[in-house]
């Protein structure tokens, strides 16, 4: 091993999005010295598409960082201007939360925030090259010629690579609005021999916020109380909450976009190869393979407290500016718009994710970490867990110290890394609940429980994060004891009747029931904020148990770890696809083996039964 | 959920007389090589030794008053076990060994210079650390199909020992010793002489509680046997599970891993082939049909969680209309797999009656060759055969019982009482009686049992005299063993008793194996909590969920992955994005 360079940074992460951001921020608060690569470090963070954080699965994903110790909660808090919880009447597992950001607050608390710490460095600086020397990370090298060393790397690039803009006929290279893309890298990940994909997404055009009529829209109230990622944020409003906007698109949309195909990208000119995502169609795809709807909802979303533009969500599109213009003014109250910005369409390359592990370091370069759009996802959440994964990773292998690893049953990040590194992506890669198998057990209420404890054996949990998690967790677990010791003073609250004397807690497991009602029997001193959290702790207790007694069932295939030497070939029994299979993709367990599409139970047994003969068939293979 | 716990243990101390310093140094720090670390200044006044082995550390105190702990002890777990022990020996200090595993590690007890008791544990790496909990109890025949002279039936997990208890009516079992036992099925019946063998966890085939049950070599006991466990709350093992298991607790000779891989394979491959076979895809369409009725709800759920603000909840009550026509459904399923089964397994008949009625003659009759020992004395039938023959393409699987008599020898005891077993669990009863000669007690009694059953009453050697012949209840058959056509109305007896006459289907869908079974039960039982959630008010996640696990088990019987297919269609059918 090569002696370590004096001028070694530790960890460099190249790339200021969302992804890069938290892998920075999470590799520096290890404590390891980091360096941030960025075009522009005063545009980090700048929420290029919407303005939302959370959502469905994804506000749990946001709740994982923050109880992780990362720092999107954190950020997306002190940015709130208008803050919803989804899926309230659905069933606790699925509630979440969903905050839309004054981006210019966002991408300067992000900067206040990376700036704050000590071992982070931040340079104005366009990767070109990277610097591997006997498959092991060195460095990377920049278009004007100046180099890093490190000899952990994380990329988290987005849709710069091999980046291109559409919009109608106009087509032009770049990362995203107004930036240039990143050619270079993208070749020399090809060079290396990365197995590369092509990928589109889009965003709708803005218009100004003064050339509209909110009177004809409908309108969406954001909460009345203020309503928080973070533990660590104080419960409070930054600043004025504002509504959003819901309007339909009617015929005469329709008919302008079935006129103008003919100079769509996408269509008529045929110039898009990439795979766009099906969550998240354009209007056009919307108009063409949704043909029988005679409308499409649409959401008018502010992008700032100050900012004049209006995100028209739904709306994504590629026609020509001009189109995009007349488009809009079909839409009622829009008559008049403004449109400050045209939508486009952008095309850009990604590597496999099959090329990780599940630390999301790559295979063929030790010491090399992939995250974000670079991985084929999508979303300002997904990009930001895969951020704080590598570059947590990247900084604990710097130290020598064992990975962080989030399994299917403790976390959406989970889900995300084992369904990218497992199956790979053939269209960006969005969190949706439907994913996770165990989502009873991953709710935002509990993530916490889930995950802080991790965090801080990994040194990304602070002291203050620590005690507050702690005190809380012993509160809610003395009032759970509280509520099942305690008996029901009455016979019936509101419709419900009650034999003998229930306890607080079987009264509570009544779905009619809800905490509220229970309120004038709690412990004295209860805090008021964690009245939900044992609502649900109670009412899906049965659920839980159930999920993890599925999960202990699982756990041994998930502890059954696969050499990654493993031969494969020496496996007569194996079904020819299995064994292809199984070669590209390694999985590290045989959890995950068994979750690759092609690998039948059948092969899984068989599997099972060679792995402790390592030894032999590698050795034999070596002869 | 995770507790913490707001202390951690520092030191454990323990009491040694005094001037016990120098014994204490010899086996703590000689034998047992733990690590000596001086006394702080200011305590060495007291006397005694300390002690340190990784993050606890452990005080020897001088007591005055010193009295030996004999049951309050220290446990010790070493990565170099058998070393400690040899060493012990070496320095003559007693062992006392305890056959009971500490949690699956081997362990054991000494006593220190002193007389206090020190627990050491085995804690060296075992290959495979696995989880015990939450994993059924599984049974299987472990004997190839057909004859053999005995048959083998393993049943192994942590309920292995509790249903041998119920299947064995409590008989003591001796760990690794096999034991006679009379075997009683779950209602208490009897069943066989068997012999028993019980392999304590962890020390077994599969690291579990193994409970092997040895049979005489009949297919029908063997099937009994299973039913009865599963009754008794095994699962019956999917191919490959021992060994799985096995493997996964570490226990697998790995020289012979190969061939048995290579086997799972050809069993699993034929087993598909037969499933094919059998089936001509039936099954398969009618589970697709049955999922692609589910995804209707299962979608519009999934889409309206993740969607919120585009796609609307569904509303209750159609949902729930769904999952009642659902569950109808499944039921059908789960029905025809009943026939399914007597397709592939046949019905069982029962030839009971008189000794000397002519029954084996019957048999060979029926199966057109010679098979059973005919002989004119009485009692040469000392075990009951099953013997197959088709009758329009169903598979009756005949049991020739012992005559039943009065009185019979010790050895043929058994035979008789296994007998009086086919009598009850038999589906169809073929009463063979002597027309030529009046009904003797025993025929009258049988004619009494038998009222209310399945059942046909042939008056056989009606070729000597019919004196005996009556009416009786269902269908009777009057003629002679000999007799083409008395066998041909007998064939068509047993058709329209077993199966109304009318051919089965076998085109239509039918459930192949044991798993099959298991996963319709599975996605009825979800079925039944998720109609009870809706019924209950529960949010619709909740509802979700159970879906999810129908459609995970009707996934499981087409093979299909339930998830990634369900995105796929979600959004095929819905318009959504932002």
């Amino acid at each position: 091993m090569e002696a370590m360079r004096s001028d070694d940074a530790g960890v460099i992460v190249v790339g200021g999005g969302h992804a890069g951001v938290e892998a920075a921020h999470a590799a520096a608060k290890i404590g390891v010295p980091t360096l941030l690569l960025t075009g522009d470090p005063e545009r980090i963070c700048t929420l290029p598409c919407n303005p939302s954080i959370g959502g469905s699965a994804k506000g749990q994903i946001v709740r994982e960082i923050d109880a992780l110790g990362g720092a999107m909660g954190v950020l997306a808090d002190s940015c709130s201007l208008h803050a919803r919880f989804l899926n309230e009447s659905k069933g606790p597992a699925v509630r979440a939360l969903r905050q839309l950001m004054d981006k210019p607050s966002y991408n300067r608390a992000a900067l206040r925030l990376l700036r704050s710490l000590p071992a982070l460095q931040i340079e104005a600086a366009m990767v070109e090259a990277l610097i591997v020397v006997a498959g092991e990370m060195r460095g990377v090298r920049c278009a004007d010629g100046r180099a890093f060393y490190a000899r952990r790397v994380v990329l988290a690039t987005g849709t710069f690579l091999g980046g291109k803009l559409f919009r109608g006929e106009d087509v032009q290279p770049g990362g995203r609005h107004a930036e240039a893309p990143s050619i270079g890298l993208s070749h020399a990940l090809r060079e290396i021999g990365f197995s590369m994909q092509r990928l589109k997404t889009g965003t709708p055009p803005r218009v100004a916020r003064t050339s509209v009529d909110y009177a004809a829209m409908r309108v969406q109230e954001p909460s009345a109380m203020p309503l928080l990622f973070s533990r660590r944020s104080e419960a409070r409003f930054v600043g004025p909450q504002l509504p959003c906007y819901l309007l339909d698109t009617n015929e005469r949309t329709h008919a302008l976009v079935r006129e103008n195909l003919h100079r769509s990208p996408l269509y008529g000119l045929d110039l898009i190869r990439g795979i766009g995502p099906r969550y998240c169609p354009s209007i056009e795809d919307k108009v063409v393979k949704f043909a029988h709807n005679p409308t499409h909802q649409l959401f008018i979303e502010p992008e700032g407290w100050e900012e004049p533009t209006l995100y028209v969500g739904g709306f994504s599109t590629s026609l020509p500016a001009e189109v995009q213009v007349a488009m809009l003014q079909t839409l009622p109250g829009m008559e008049r718009c403004e449109m400050l910005r045209a939508g486009y369409a952008v095309e850009y390359d990604m590597v496999a994710p099959t090329e990780l592990d599940d630390t999301l370091q790559t295979r063929r370069i030790t010491g090399l970490y992939h995250c974000g759009q670079l991985n084929g996802t999508s979303g300002y959440e997904e990009a930001a867990a895969q951020g704080l994964l590598a570059g947590a990773n990247a900084a604990l292998a710097a130290r020598g110290r064992e990975a962080l690893r989030i399994a299917r049953s403790e976390g959406y990040i989970g889900v995300l890394v084992d369904d990218l590194v497992g199956k790979g992506v053939d269209e960006p890669y969005r969190m949706m609940t439907s994913r996770a198998e165990h989502r009873v057990l991953l709710r935002h209420d509990n993530a916490d429980r889930r995950l802080t404890p991790q965090g801080r054996a990994i040194g990304l949990v602070d002291d203050d994060q620590w005690t507050g998690f702690s005190e809380e967790i012993a509160l809610l677990d003395r009032a759970l004891l509280d509520v099942e010791r305690q008996r029901l003073p009455v016979r019936e609250i509101g419709e419900e009747r009650f034999q003998g004397a229930p306890t607080l807690a079987e009264a509570l497991r009544r779905p009619q029931i809800h905490i509220e009602d229970l309120r004038r029997w709690l412990p004295e001193g209860f805090a008021p904020e964690l009245s939900e959290r044992l609502e649900i702790e109670i009412k899906l207790e049965g659920y839980v148990k159930r999920e993890e007694q599925a999960v202990t069932q699982a756990a041994r295939r998930e502890r059954l770890l696969i050499p990654l030497d493993f031969a494969y070939d020496r496996v007569g029994a194996l079904s020819t696809e299995a064994r292809e299979k199984l070669q590209r993709q390694r999985p590290r367990t045989l959890g995950a083996a068994a979750r690759i599409p092609g690998v039948a139970p059948a092969d899984v047994a068989i599997l099972s039964l060679h792995l402790q003969r390592r030894e032999e068939p590698s050795a034999r293979a070596a002869r | 959920m995770k507790r913490y716990a707001s202390a951690r243990v520092d030191h454990l101390q323990i009491a040694i007389p005094a001037g016990g310093e120098e014994a204490a140094r010899a086996f703590y720090g000689a034998l047992l090589a733990l690590r000596e670390v001086p006394k702080p200044p200011d305590l060495r006044a007291r006397g005694g030794l300390w002690f340190r082995s990784g993050s606890v550390a452990l005080h020897l105190g001088i007591d005055p008053d010193f009295r030996p702990a004999t049951k309050a002890h220290v446990a010790l777990a070493s990565a170099e076990y058998e070393a400690l022990i040899a060493r012990l020996r070496a320095a003559a200090v007693a062992i006392r060994a305890d056959e009971l595993p500490f949690e699956g590690r081997a362990h054991c007890y000494v006593a220190d210079p002193f007389g206090n008791r020190i627990e050491l544990i085995d804690d060296a790496p075992r290959a495979a650390t696995v989880d015990k909990t939450g994993e059924a109890t599984i049974v299987a025949v472990s004997t190839p199909p057909g004859h053999g002279a005995i048959a083998i039936v393993r049943t192994s997990g942590a309920d292995a020992r509790a249903i041998a208890a119920k299947l064995t009516d409590g008989a003591a079992l001796a760990p690794r010793h096999a034991t006679r036992v009379a075997l009683v099925d779950e209602a208490g019946r009897p069943l066989d002489d068997a012999l028993a063998l019980y392999f304590p966890a962890p020390h077994s085939a599969t690291g579990d509680d193994v409970v092997e049950f040895h049979l005489h070599g009949s297919p029908v006991l063997a099937r009994e046997l299973l039913r009865a466990a599963i009754a008794c709350g095994a699962r019956q093992a999917e191919a490959g599970e021992f060994t799985r298991r096995a493997f996964l607790a570490g226990k697998l000779d790995l020289d012979g891993v190969g061939a048995v891989g290579d086997l799972i394979a050809a069993e699993t491959a034929s087993a598909a082939r037969a499933a094919l076979a059998n089936l001509g895809g039936a099954l398969q369409a009618r589970v697709k049909a049955l999922r692609a009725s589910l995804r209707g709800p299962l979608e519009r759920l999934a889409a309206s969680i993740d969607f919120p603000d585009e796609v609307e909840e569904p509303a209750r009550a159609p949902l729930a209309e769904a999952l009642d026509e659902l569950q109808r459904e499944l039921a059908q399923l789960q029905r025809d797999g009943e026939v399914g089964r007597l397709l592939r397994e046949g019905v069982s008949l029962a030839i009971v009656g008189p000794p000397n009625a002519g029954k084996s003659s019957l048999l060979n009759g029926l199966l057109g060759e010679q098979r059973a020992i005919v002989s004119e004395l009485p009692g040469t039938t000392r075990d009951s055969i099953e013997e197959r023959f088709v009758v329009d393409g169903v598979a009756v699987r005949a049991v020739d019982t012992a005559g039943i008599r009065a009185h019979a020898d010790r050895l043929e005891a058994m035979g008789i009482e296994r007998s009086h077993r086919a009598f009850e669990s038999a589906r169809i009863l073929l009463l063979v009686l002597d027309a030529s000669t009046p009904l003797s007690e025993q025929a009258e009694a049988l004619l009494a049992r038998s009222e209310g059953r399945d059942r046909i009453v042939f008056f056989n050697k009606a070729d000597l005299g019919t004196s005996a012949v009556r009416a009786v209840a269902g269908i009777s058959v009057v003629g002679s063993t000999f007799l083409p056509q008395t066998l041909d109305e007998l064939r068509a007896a047993i058709a329209r008793v077993g199966w109304g006459s009318e051919r089965p289907d076998l085109e239509r869908a039918h459930l192949a194996f044991g798993g099959e079974f298991d996963a319709i039960a599975r996605a009825l039982e979800a079925l039944a909590s998720a109609r009870s959630a809706i019924a209950a008010g529960e949010p619709l996640d909740l509802v979700g969920n159970d879906l999810r696990l129908v459609d995970a088990a009707l996934a499981r019987l087409s093979h299909a992955e339930a998830s990634e297919e369900m995105l796929e269609s979600i959004f095929a059918r819905f318009c959504i994005g932002k």
